[in-house]
């Protein structure tokens, strides 16, 4: 089972915002975190994440700086800004809010699921 | 042999000629591009099968165009507006070549020995018809430099359109000194009695041409409508 398309788009954001609050990251290793982390079910078309980090980079929630890699490849970094640790914090809530409301419906009828 | 470095630059002139890319935004997609090759290698797959992979996984090119076009809205708008300036500047410039060239044929028609009614004919249709010829090939020429066009060959990149537009500004300097060499030579080998016949004669123009040229307007503009369509689906 993968994840919807519309599903993964919604989710983008928050993704983005919860792995550069890890620590500086670039487009590759985020792909590959969110591969890892939902075991391969989460298919993001890796060429979709650039325009979601440039528009979050637009609002001044992430910033960008180009630097070389260890093996001394050309690389664009991103980190997160002040702005965009409010905005995530703002996305789980509601991120929360839409699964307690989901589960909620989802326990009362168990012999569905 | 599969040749790496062709096929990642052909990759990235298909991308750039879709124009909505900045050369950073390239440049970045071409390293995710290396990287994930260079991770597909490590698992075994060979340069030729990495690069298809990998490019699969980056998306298509419909897509990306589609997304980048959302971002880079400013970029877009700025190369549309050169478009749009390519095209005023050449209006000004057609009619101009158009009246220019009928006076000098006038001129000549006058000094063989024309007469004031083959005058009558001879300036209005040949003005409506350069007229036309020159709108007609600055609609093929939109047509096929434009993001419309269909064979990739025929895509200017932007530098290019810069230089092309430098280019037909100094040709529109060119030909609005021209009227001032005609009407030297004029001055010179006519009399006030010629420019009498020759504007006389230019009346007519000025009546038939704005139906000709409203009937052409509303032909291109149907012509257009289909195509902008085709090309929004596609």
């Amino acid at each position: 089972m993968s994840i919807t398309k519309d599903l993964v788009a919604a989710s983008a954001t928050p993704l983005v915002l919860s792995i550069l609050a890890e620590g500086e990251s670039y487009g590759y290793a985020i792909i590959k975190r969110v591969r890892e982390l939902s075991n391969n079910e989460m298919q993001w078309t890796d060429g979709m994440l650039y325009p979601v980090l440039h528009r979050l980079e637009k609002k001044n929630m992430i910033e960008s700086r180009w630097g070389t890699s260890d093996a001394g490849r050309k690389r664009k970094y991103y980190h997160i800004e002040q702005e965009g640790t409010k905005a995530l914090a703002t996305q789980k809530t509601q991120w929360h809010t839409v699964y307690a409301t989901l589960t909620q419906l989802w326990e009362k009828t168990p012999c569905s699921m | 042999m599969f040749n790496v470095d062709e096929h990642i630059q052909q990759w990235r002139r298909e991308l750039n000629n879709a124009e909505v890319c900045h050369s950073s935004d390239l440049e970045e997609l071409e390293i995710h591009l290396r990287d994930e090759m260079e991770g597909l290698g490590d698992k075994g797959l060979s340069d030729q099968e990495a690069f298809i992979v990998a490019s699969r996984r980056l998306g298509d090119r419909a897509n990306l165009v589609c997304e980048f076009a959302k971002v880079n809205t400013h970029t877009i708008f700025l190369k549309r507006l050169l478009w749009v300036c390519i095209g005023v500047l050449a209006s000004l410039l057609i009619p101009k070549i158009a009246a220019t060239f009928t006076q000098g044929v006038a001129l000549g028609a006058l000094k063989l020995g024309m007469t004031q009614s083959g005058l009558y004919i001879l300036i209005p249709s040949l003005q409506i018809i350069t007229l036309m010829i020159g709108i007609l090939a600055i609609v093929y020429f939109i047509k096929q430099f434009s993001d419309y066009a269909t064979s990739p060959t025929w895509r200017i990149p932007f530098k290019n359109k810069l230089s092309f537009f430098m280019v037909l500004a100094l040709v529109d300097i060119g030909i609005l000194l021209m009227p001032l060499v005609l009407a030297i030579v004029a001055a010179r080998y006519f009399s006030v009695q010629d420019f009498g016949r020759i504007a006389m004669a230019k009346m007519y123009v000025n009546t038939f041409s704005p139906i000709i040229i409203s009937v052409l307007i509303i032909g291109l503009a149907v012509k257009l409508a289909p195509l902008k369509r085709r090309v929004e689906t596609s």
